[in-house]
């Protein structure tokens, strides 16, 4: 389990009781059983990998007497470091880590829902067995394929051979590309360098620009934050950002452009008008490895600067200025997209015009570019499951694809569910279960459909660790241990070592609170059950491990590692292999215009677009303002919270509260953010409570009046609200939480090609009646 | 005895602050205080202008162990104490009688006041826990002295802290020179591009101060 | 505590004093401007018994039976209430303490001498020890058994402990402080140069409050200059205003002695007004920000206390209501009729009063309306 250290380290200081009167509190109210004896046991280093936002800093924890006492970074840390010595941190979510391992509030034992309807605390083996007999039943009443797997974040990889190939269901929604950055990600793909679009080689960058992308803050792993600043600092790089909003990486921007919402596929091809105009783009590039390029110069002659300026509301000269900037500096020039220029109905556009520059200034796999991430080569299940099995979903096709009554939907051709949808599959008995583990789409879109489809599920699972709108409605909950509870394998692709593939492991640092299991635990438990309850030997493929820790090192096996060596006492990552730049092939084929992938030249015929780089207003997909709902509003994030995980934890919302000057209020939900004229008009002051109203929905938050925000555009944090873990409370279904979902607010806006929610919504703002 | 340069200080600089407030968080879980507590090291958000001639900077405090420790000079009892063999300023809890005449004279509002009545703040994390530290081990004669959490903690890697003379040597020229001129007490890096000189410190150094 | 942001300039927050803290400094000025006041009163009586020159120069007659006995009484007044006041002063500093058992053990405790709170505290128990036997001789020993006035409430108080008491009354509490009063109480000479280190001890324990505050050099409103001599003469006038209004009480508003500490307190109070517009214009002349808003929010978050409660309430009405009576008093014969002398009775009463509440109030805004010297912010 745990190392201990002999030598001095940086945390020999936490002396046992005694040493220290001031230390001897501290095990005991960090511990969430009640107890608050000093602690007495010797301290001990172990390590983690932070899934806060599932991206794997390495974390390093300080144990006594079981208790996590204290954590922080792991110096030289792909993911949660610079890059080789230099020091590894910890970013609030990560280090509120220390907070969820003991947290009071969690789920502790499982339940199941009784015939009165209540949830009753169980065993496991009592909740494995009622799992796989409501399996079965629902297999013979509705089909496994009628099953959804929405498991976004399980941190082992066999919920997909659980669910997919041995129950059978073809229905499978995940985050990235349903929920989260569908455009980026798809573009990415079909244009040649997979979603690589959304994390250049910062460190070599001498021209970055965060598009759409609050990268100092909202960053997948804390080298990105690193990178740009060492950027700044060591090669003197222009960080460029273009958002409507200000936020830190706008303030530390050498350029900020500060954009209308939704125009920025109006910027990205002006600005490709500017470089092809001044033949400052790679024509060498461009005519070996690139297709389409055609297409793309005649839709960027459409658009100079000075119509662009008009439409975004930006300065011409400025356009001019920074893609002038990117062009000179490229290849060492970067951009970044992710969320905030994907989650619009004509987010499909705006991110495939700005991909496109990538190809157009050839910085594709090159230092300080667009970097090819790689993959260390792990074992895939397949590769290390010495058992034989069938694959039950192999022909199955999901119901999106499948029926007439989708038919409509242009996603059909490019996915294979939309998040939008499901309730509609719903009441089509297309879909008549879930299994969600590590998840919450009632924050993610269409929520009050998505409760109303929730209740109608004939099965609903919920693996998770904390009450939620989906815990409390489900009929099986299954306490998940959390990241320093069990043993864990983590890889990625980028990373603050743009040349090396890297692996993160660590055995568990604490044994699982209270009566929860980690999910590898929980999936198998489940197989096992599943076994004695079909009879189908397939089910018992995970007994050939005995523990995670078996299963990982058979993962490993390929890179010659064991999770032992992994987690070697001093650190708990590995670089594994390296690979140089331009990486890519001979017959590498960057795609402008992407009329030769068929399924999107299909979707994009039905959706009304073009296959090549064109400009797409807001509004032809999705909402416009209007006089009844002139506002525009948009979710954002913040450093102190990934989605829906971190709300419960109470020096999160402290910091959050306090970073916006309002932590004197009884209030600790999330706020809305208008301009002074805005708010003016409106008659609200910070502080106020606010009612926010959409067409097909409402709710109420405290208003936060600031500069920042544009005039017109309205925001605030997601994964709040009635449904969220913020509520407290197993019994009680949404007792009064502070803030809203925002997704009450929203219907079935989204982009047509990927089903991407678009969570630009036309609203209106008022003061709340009363306080 | 330790001479000054010897004497650990703080450095910030706010060009590489990104305003997450993990040093607030990575301080309070350190030393086991409960969320609501005052922070002992503060991240507060400034924002001027009109959008979009909008700006908004993050700044990290916390007590900053000053060389004159305007605390230490009105307790009465002497519970504060200027470390002279490694500068940090500690607070002893059982001397402290919590008249917050400390609180007063602190110039960066560094003293904070517990369900006790009783003063806690930084203590560069020499131990932990309120009043810790009072009467432990100079960082100057440890071999390996452990870096105070929130230098560890910060993502930006804008916050340093360490004997005065290493610091200075970090330090950029602008910020070492204004720190002796100024005879500052926290080493501060201009922000990049600024044209006036104004800084965290400048308000609070003993000449400027009622300036 | 916590900073606030918000602005180009770093606030620093309040730190909590509050009516503790006021009440405490107001009682502590009070205290000392009592005792001054009841030294005064007793020098007074003391040369119109030995009729020396000196008393002819001052008070004009020296045979004003009235004025002898209402100087007695303010004399016993004043020591009283000074160390009633230094008592409950007391009492709410300490209640406002994280740890005020802690604070009782001050003689090895209070080891920083370079602290006015150290050096405060050792004024005020002397201060105290001297006020308390001053309150002893004068209202006990066998001539003051004799004596009457509203000031020898401690006697009559004590007088029904005793005849309640399991003791004999004749040799009860009051017998005994009767007794060592007269054994204490030194020969007038001596008498004298105690109440003078007295004096000294009071004017010390007044300024010794805006010492205190104004060591603080990141507060501008705690100015060096201005808040010790602003004190000083607060605390002398609230002394006054306590120790007469006992006075009154006492039937004694219609004596010179009255009148004259009355018209001595209006001086005061001018150039108590003088010092504080002075130090409002240094304020809001002042480079330093914090000095500036301090200055603003005198007159606007603190309007209510500062212009109503200290400038009209605490010491303008007071001197015109002061005026108005003392002329009424001396050169009408308004005093000569029941209700007129009701009148003039209320008045004096109603303005020693508003002293008081002003010099709460004047107190209690130096407290809130403290701001500290902000930072600045970089980059802003």
């Amino acid at each position: 389990m745990s190392e201990r250290v002999g030598t001095l380290t940086r945390r020999n200081l936490l002396k046992t009781a005694g040493a220290a009167a001031g230390a001897a509190a501290l095990g005991g109210c960090l511990t969430g059983d009640g107890t608050d004896d000093s602690p007495s046991g010797e301290l001990s280093t172990a390590f983690g990998n932070c899934w806060m936002c599932s991206h794997n800093c390495g974390q390093k924890a300080s144990v006594r007497d079981g208790t996590v006492v204290n954590l922080t970074g792991v110096d030289g840390h792909p993911r949660g470091s610079a890059g080789p010595d230099t020091e590894g941190t910890l970013c609030p979510k990560g280090l509120a880590q220390l907070d969820k391992t003991h947290d009071p509030k969690r789920i502790k034992e499982p339940h199941i829902r009784d015939e009165d309807g209540n949830l009753q605390k169980v065993s496991w083996d009592e909740a494995f067995q009622y799992t796989a007999e409501r399996l079965v039943e629902f297999d013979e009443n509705n089909g496994a394929e009628t099953f959804l797997d929405a498991t976004s974040w399980a941190e082992t990889s066999i919920f997909r051979t659980v669910w997919r190939d041995l129950y059978g269901s073809p229905e499978r929604i995940s985050r990235g590309i349903h929920v989260c950055a569908g455009p980026t990600f798809v573009t990415g793909g079909m244009m040649g360098v997979g979603s690589n679009n959304r994390v250049p080689d910062y460190q070599n960058s001498e021209y970055i620009i965060a598009w759409g992308r609050n990268v100092l803050n909202s960053f997948a792993g804390q080298f990105e934050a690193k990178g740009v600043l060492e950027a700044i600092e060591n090669n003197g790089a222009t960080l460029v950002t273009i958002d409507p909003q200000h936020t830190i990486t706008a303030q530390k921007s050498e350029e900020w452009m500060p954009i209308e919402p939704r125009t920025d596929g109006a910027l990205a091809l002006a600005m490709a008008n500017v470089i092809i105009e001044e033949e400052r783009y790679d024509e060498a590039f461009v005519e070996n490895h690139t297709y389409g390029f055609e297409a793309y110069r005649e839709a960027a002659a459409e658009m100079p600067p000075e119509r662009a300026a008009a439409i975004t509301g930006l300065d011409a000269e400025q356009i001019r200025r920074v893609a002038r900037g990117f062009a000179e500096a490229a290849p060492q020039a970067g951009i970044s997209v992710w969320t905030g220029t994907a989650q619009a109905g004509n987010g499909w556009k705006a991110t495939q015009n700005i991909t496109a520059l990538n190809g157009l200034v050839g910085n594709v796999d090159r230092p300080g570019g667009l970097r090819l991430w790689k993959y260390p080569a792990t074992a895939s299940f397949g590769e290390v499951c010495e058992q034989d099995y069938t694959n039950r979903a192999e022909y199955k096709e999901p119901a999106l694809k499948k029926y007439d009554e989708y038919s409509d939907y242009p996603v059909r051709h490019i996915e294979g569910i939309a998040h939008n949808l499901v309730p509609e599959m719903v009441e089509n008995d297309h879909i008549n279960g879930i299994v969600c583990h590590h998840d919450d789409p009632l924050k993610d879109g269409n929520a009050e459909a998505w409760i109303e489809a929730i209740e109608a599920m004939d099965l609903v699972i919920s693996i998770d660790a904390y009450w939620n709108g989906v815990s409390r409605r489900a009929d099986v909950v299954l306490p998940e241990a959390t990241q320093l509870e069990k043993d864990t394998l983590g890889t990625g692709n980028w990373s603050a070592y743009p040349n090396h593939k890297w692996v993160t492991g660590a055995k568990a640092a604490v044994e699982p609170q209270w009566n929860t299991l980690p999910d590898f635990d929980i999936l198998t438990g489940i197989a096992d059950a599943m076994a004695g309850e079909t009879g189908n030997d397939d089910w018992t493929i995970f007994q050939q491990w005995d523990s995670h820790e078996e299963f990982i090192d058979d993962q490993l096996s390929t890179l010659d590692l064991t999770l032992e060596e992994l987690d070697s006492g001093e650190t708990n990552y590995e670089l594994v292999e390296e690979y140089d730049y331009e990486q890519y092939s001979e017959d590498f084929t960057f795609r402008f215009d992407l009329d030769q992938v068929d399924s999107f030249a299909k979707a994009a015929e039905e959706a009304g677009m073009d296959t090549a780089p064109e400009w797409i207003p807001p509004g032809t997909y999705g909402d416009s303002t209007s006089e009844e709902y002139p506002l525009e509003f948009t979710d954002v994030r913040s450093v102190f919270f990934s989605h829906g995980s971190n709300q419960p934890h109470e020096r999160l919302q402290d910091q959050f509260a306090k970073r916006n000057r309002l932590s004197g209020e009884d209030y600790r939900g999330n706020y809305l953010y208008l301009n002074p004229e805005d708010a003016a008009e409106r008659g609200i002051e910070t502080g106020d409570m606010v009612a926010i109203e959409s067409k097909t929905g409402s709710g109420e938050l405290m208003a936060v009046v600031t500069q920042r925000a544009r005039p017109g555009f309205v925001t605030a944090e997601y994964g709040f609200g009635q449904t969220s873990a913020i509520t407290t409370g197993e019994d009680a279904r949404e007792k009064s939480a502070d803030g809203m979902n925002t997704m009450m607010l929203h219907d079935m806006q989204m982009d047509p090609i990927t089903g991407q929610v678009d969570r630009h919504i036309a609203v209106d703002v008022a003061p709340a009646g009363g306080d | 005895m330790a001479v000054e340069e010897d004497h650990w200080v703080f450095y910030f600089d706010p060009n590489r602050c990104i305003g997450c407030h993990a040093c607030s968080i990575s301080c309070k879980q350190f030393h086991g205080r409960d969320a609501d507590a005052d922070d002992w090291r503060t991240v507060t958000h400034h924002e001027k202008g009109e959008y979009p001639e909008v700006a908004e900077v993050p700044v990290s405090m916390s007590c900053m162990h000053c060389h004159d420790a305007p605390c230490a000079e009105v307790c009465p009892t002497e519970a504060i104490e200027k470390r002279d063999s490694d500068g940090i300023v500690t607070v002893d809890q059982d001397a402290c009688i919590g008249c917050k005449y400390c609180g007063w004279a602190c110039p960066f509002g560094a003293p904070t006041y517990g369900d006790n009545g009783l003063m806690s703040k930084c203590n560069m994390c020499l131990d932990q826990g309120p009043g810790s530290g009072a009467g432990a081990e100079s960082k100057n004669e440890q071999d390996d002295p452990i870096q105070p959490n929130c230098v560890s903690d910060c993502v930006g890697d804008a916050i340093k802290a360490g004997p005065q003379r290493e610091i200075i040597k970090e330090a950029s020229q602008a910020a070492a020179e204004r720190f002796q001129s100024n005879d500052g007490r926290v080493v501060v890096e201009p922000f990049r591009g600024e044209e006036n000189l104004d800084m965290v410190e400048h308000a609070a150094t003993p000449e400027h101060a009622g300036d | 505590m916590s900073v606030t942001g918000g602005s180009e300039w770093l606030w620093l927050p309040h730190v909590h004093w509050a009516e503790f803290i006021a009440l405490y400094l107001f009682l502590g000025g009070t205290a000392g401007g009592a005792y001054v006041t009841s030294s005064w009163a007793s020098l007074m009586k003391s040369l119109m018994d030995t009729d020396s020159w000196l008393g002819k120069i001052l008070l004009a007659r020296t045979d004003d039976e009235e004025h002898r006995y209402s100087c007695a009484e303010t004399a016993r007044w004043g020591s009283v209430l000074s160390v009633l006041s230094i008592a409950v002063g007391g009492v709410a500093l300490l209640s406002h303490l994280g740890a005020p058992l802690r604070a009782l053990t001050f003689p090895v405790l209070f080891t920083n001498f370079g602290s006015w709170l150290t050096i405060g505290t050792w004024v005020i128990v002397l201060f105290t020890i001297v006020a308390a036997l001053e309150t002893l001789w004068l209202h006990f020993g066998s001539a003051v058994a004799t004596e009457s006035g509203l000031s020898l409430f401690p006697r009559k108080i004590l007088g029904r402990i005793d005849s309640l008491g399991p003791w004999s009354t004749d040799r009860g509490i009051v017998w005994l402080l009767d007794t060592v009063a007269d054994k204490t109480r030194p020969p007038s000479r001596a008498h004298g140069a105690i109440r003078l280190v007295g004096g000294a001890l009071s004017l010390l324990l007044i300024a010794y409050t805006a010492m205190l505050l104004s060591d603080i050099s990141v507060v501008p409103l705690w100015n060096r200059t201005y808040l010790p001599f602003i004190f000083l003469l607060s605390g002398v006038s609230t002394g006054i205003s306590a120790a007469l209004l006992g006075t009154v009480a006492s039937g004694g508003a219609l004596t010179r002695t009255n009148h004259r500490f009355c018209l001595t307190d209006d001086a005061i109070i001018v150039v108590e007004l003088v010092a504080i517009g002075l130090l409002v214009s240094f304020l809001g002349n002042s480079s330093d920000v914090a000095a500036n808003v301090t200055e603003t929010a005198l007159f606007d978050t603190y309007g209510l206390e500062f212009v109503g409660g200290v400038l009209i309430l605490g010491t303008g009405l007071p001197v015109a209501l002061s005026i108005t009576v003392t002329m009424l008093h001396q050169f009408t014969d308004v005093g000569e009729t029941p209700w007129g002398r009701r009148l003039l009775t209320g008045g004096y009463a109603l303005k020693y009063t508003l002293v008081l509440l002003g010099g709460f109030l004047l107190r209690y805004v130096i407290l809130m309306a403290a701001v500290k010297t902000p930072l600045g912010v970089p980059g802003l």
